[in-house]
């Protein structure tokens, strides 16, 4: 991390609705110089909407969003400048060579002549390309597209990367190359947004992680602070509700338990000291009361974890 | 298996009735085909006295011989002559003439100034040599040989009829005079003489065949002349479908959405789209017409000219392929929409049926369709020999066209 405490992107009360749809719902977070900022969700849950409209290539629906200083918009030129897109789909030009798509998409920059040449040259060699850069990009690998991908986003030396879910469909070579890169350019000072719905990938890369569901924004923190949120684990039990007041005195009554708060679908969170020794205990109590038990599920301190307390679904849901 | 093939049935005609541009070509295209050519070629079909052929007549000063002569024309089936304005004044030999080399007619007939005296003159009733009468056929040199010749051999066929009749009779008039007959004896003589056709004298008419005027070219161009710049305008336009499928293309691959990412203008995006398409829709152009004059020796009379023009058409081709690809939803309705609009356009506007056969009612609006101003400005050129000057005023009409066309694609332009 190389953050120095300014922000770089404001979203404030973010709507944006597609006809019926509400994509992005009343969202609001501001990004750092210089973090990693990861948008952590399920397919669908809005974090692809949001970068569109951080990336001005959408305009939104309601709220505000300040990128760089200047409202975001598909005609703010000035903050497109700025910023750099890795989108989602391999949006390259297949029949062309790699050589040729960096070309084109370093001259809609402005750059040219020396310029340009040094900007694909360095972009070749950030992502490792540059033997295969005179190839059609038909020719490539999922993973040398991927890379590439990147590259065109990378040649005007922008202040913000966004990544879209850049590891989408790639080999595990190419998808640590790709963390490799990102870990690299952060370190230069390069401010990276980065979605996804690996939360492998958010604990390794991202300084501060948004969970986003249904458009929300369900908490907002680093992966460490995220995670320490669920102690040694938490157990979500289903418990009939008439029996849930007396059977949460009974659990927090036990050693291994240090909280119990209503969960995600009618159930209750139990945070313990260590998930699996606490499960013996809690069944125990229960059994002796005559307790029946409707749900049980242990989250084990990861982000799929939080996310699933916090929505009561897994990211790949 | 009954249940598969029903099920696989209903599925197929549902995929069916949601593609729009299927239905289009399936029925849309036909029908539109079917009622358009119908009614461009009504004038072609059924007979000729639904349907007569207007020819302006100068009779000028001509006398009642000539107006004899008309009135004749006008009667016999398949003609509809005009000799006066709206305001019964007869047209002049200029007006006429000027309305053929405006494009309004075809054909137009000139009677010189005192064509009735000269062909009455007693010594030429009685066989003296008087010289020769000349009756202008003034013709559009676009107009095609089997189109005129006929017109022509009808047209002469009446004057030479007419002509003879009355000579056989006032010559023989005159001569009755000459001899003093008795008036019993005249009256048999008059009976014997009665019209007929004329027999061995030697005709005093000639008719002429002439251009309008300002048009240097000579009477009737080949067929490379008369099919290079049709079929030529027609095929530019398909550059529709190509410009289509580039930009469905990138649409779909999201390379258009990533250049919305950077800090290029709407403008820029469509016009940087459109020159190359400009650039090859115009060799396309010089492609076809080099192999005309290389393979077929065409003359291509005017070659700056020509270029003038193509440079207008192949703007207002690649514009019209702009804009329909940023109206349309998909590729398929980009090519059964395009195809259709620029076959009825190409037929609207005379590329593959001249719009001069088309009825007077339907001739105006070919004038819709860009391909009738760039096949004017063509046949002007290679037809009519006219320079850079006598098609400026076509070439800013395709100018017009693609700037309008240019103009919605911008407004429209979508990058996903």
């Amino acid at each position: 991390m190389n953050t120095n405490g300014d922000s770089v992107a404001t979203v404030e009360g973010l709507v944006h609705r597609y006809g019926d749809l509400t994509a992005v719902d009343e969202l609001s977070f501001s990004i750092n110089r210089g973090e990693v900022f990861g948008l952590l969700g399920p397919n669908g849950a809005g974090k692809s909407t949001t970068i569109s409209i951080l990336s001005c290539i959408l305009e939104h629906t309601g709220g505000r969003v300040t990128v760089l200083g200047a409202d975001a918009g598909p005609n703010a030129r000035s903050v497109k400048a700025r910023v750099g897109l890795v989108p989602q789909e391999i949006a390259l030009y297949e029949d062309l060579s790699g050589l040729d798509n960096l070309k084109f998409f370093g001259r809609l920059y402005g750059l040219f002549g020396t310029r340009l040449g040094q900007a694909i040259e360095s972009a070749l060699e950030t992502v490792g390309l540059a033997d295969r850069a005179a190839d059609a990009v038909s020719e490539y690998s999922g993973g040398m597209k991927r890379r590439l991908n990147l590259a065109a986003g990378l040649l005007h030396d922008p202040e913000i990367l966004i990544l879209d879910e850049p590891t989408v469909g790639v080999d595990p070579q190419s998808r640590n190359h790709i963390f490799d890169n990102v870990e690299r350019l952060n370190a230069a000072g390069m401010t990276v947004i980065y979605t996804t719905h690996y939360m492998e990938e958010a604990e390794r890369l991202c300084d501060r992680v948004a969970i986003i569901d249904h458009g929300r924004l369900v908490a907002l923190d680093t992966p460490r602070n995220l995670i320490d949120s669920l102690g040694g684990g938490v157990i979500q039990i289903g418990i009939s509700p008439d029996k849930r007041t007396s059977a949460e005195a009974e659990l927090l009554s036990l050693d291994r338990i240090t909280s119990a708060k209503p969960g995600p679908g009618g159930t209750l969170d139990l945070q313990t000291t260590g998930a699996q020794h606490a499960l013996v205990d809690v069944l125990n109590a229960l059994n002796a009361h005559n307790i029946p038990v409707e749900s049980l599920r242990i989250l084990e301190p990861n982000l799929e974890s939080v996310f699933l307390r916090f929505t009561g679904r897994t990211l790949r849901d | 298996m009954l249940h598969s093939i029903y099920a696989i049935t209903v599925k197929e005609l549902r995929v069916f009735l949601k593609d729009l541009g299927s239905l289009f070509t399936l029925f849309v295209m036909p029908l539109a085909f079917i009622v358009i050519f119908s009614l461009a070629l009504s004038d072609v079909y059924g007979p000729p006295e639904d349907h007569p052929i207007a020819i302006p007549i100068s009779v000028d000063g001509a006398g009642e011989l000539a107006v004899q002569i008309a009135a004749i024309l006008d009667s016999a089936d398949g003609f509809n002559v005009v000799h006066n304005d709206a305001d019964g004044v007869p047209f002049t030999a200029q007006f006429v003439a000027d309305a053929v080399a405006a494009g309004d007619y075809q054909f137009a007939i000139v009677f010189p100034s005192g064509f009735t005296h000269a062909l009455t003159d007693p010594a030429r009733l009685l066989g003296g040599g008087a010289g020769f009468v000349t009756v202008e056929f003034i013709v559009d040199p676009a107009a095609t040989l089997q189109v005129v010749a006929p017109i022509q051999s009808a047209v002469a066929g009446v004057i030479q009829q007419t002509i003879g009749q009355m000579m056989n009779a006032a010559g023989a008039e005159q001569l009755f005079r000459l001899l003093e007959l008795p008036d019993d004896t005249l009256a048999l003589a008059r009976a014997a003489v009665q019209p007929g056709p004329a027999t061995s004298w030697s005709f005093p008419v000639v008719i002429q065949r002439v251009n309008p005027p300002n048009v240097e070219r000579e009477l009737f161009p080949d067929s490379y002349q008369q099919n290079v710049p049709g079929y030529t305008v027609m095929f530019m336009f398909f550059i529709v479908t190509v410009i289509a499928a580039s930009v469905f293309k990138e649409r779909s691959s999201g390379a258009l959405r990533r250049v919305r990412a950077t800090p290029v203008s709407r403008i820029a995006i469509v016009i940087g789209k459109t020159l190359p398409f400009f650039a090859i829709n115009f060799l396309q152009a010089v492609i076809m017409f080099t192999v005309a004059r290389l393979g077929f020796s065409m003359d291509l009379v005017n070659i700056p000219a020509l270029l003038v023009v193509t440079a207008g058409l192949s703007l207002a081709a690649t514009g019209m392929g702009s804009m329909i690809t940023n109206l349309v939803r998909t590729e398929a309705q980009a090519g059964s929409i395009g195809v259709l609009l620029i076959l009825i356009l190409a037929m609207l506007g005379g590329s593959m049926i001249p719009r001069s056969i088309m009825p007077e009612a339907m001739q105006p609006i070919g004038l819709i369709a860009p391909q009738s101003w760039a096949l004017t400005a063509y046949q002007d050129v290679l037809v009519r020999g006219f320079g850079i000057a006598g098609i400026l005023q076509e070439t800013l009409i395709l100018i017009a066209y693609g700037a309008i066309f240019l103009a919605v694609s911008i407004f429209r332009f979508r990058y996903e």
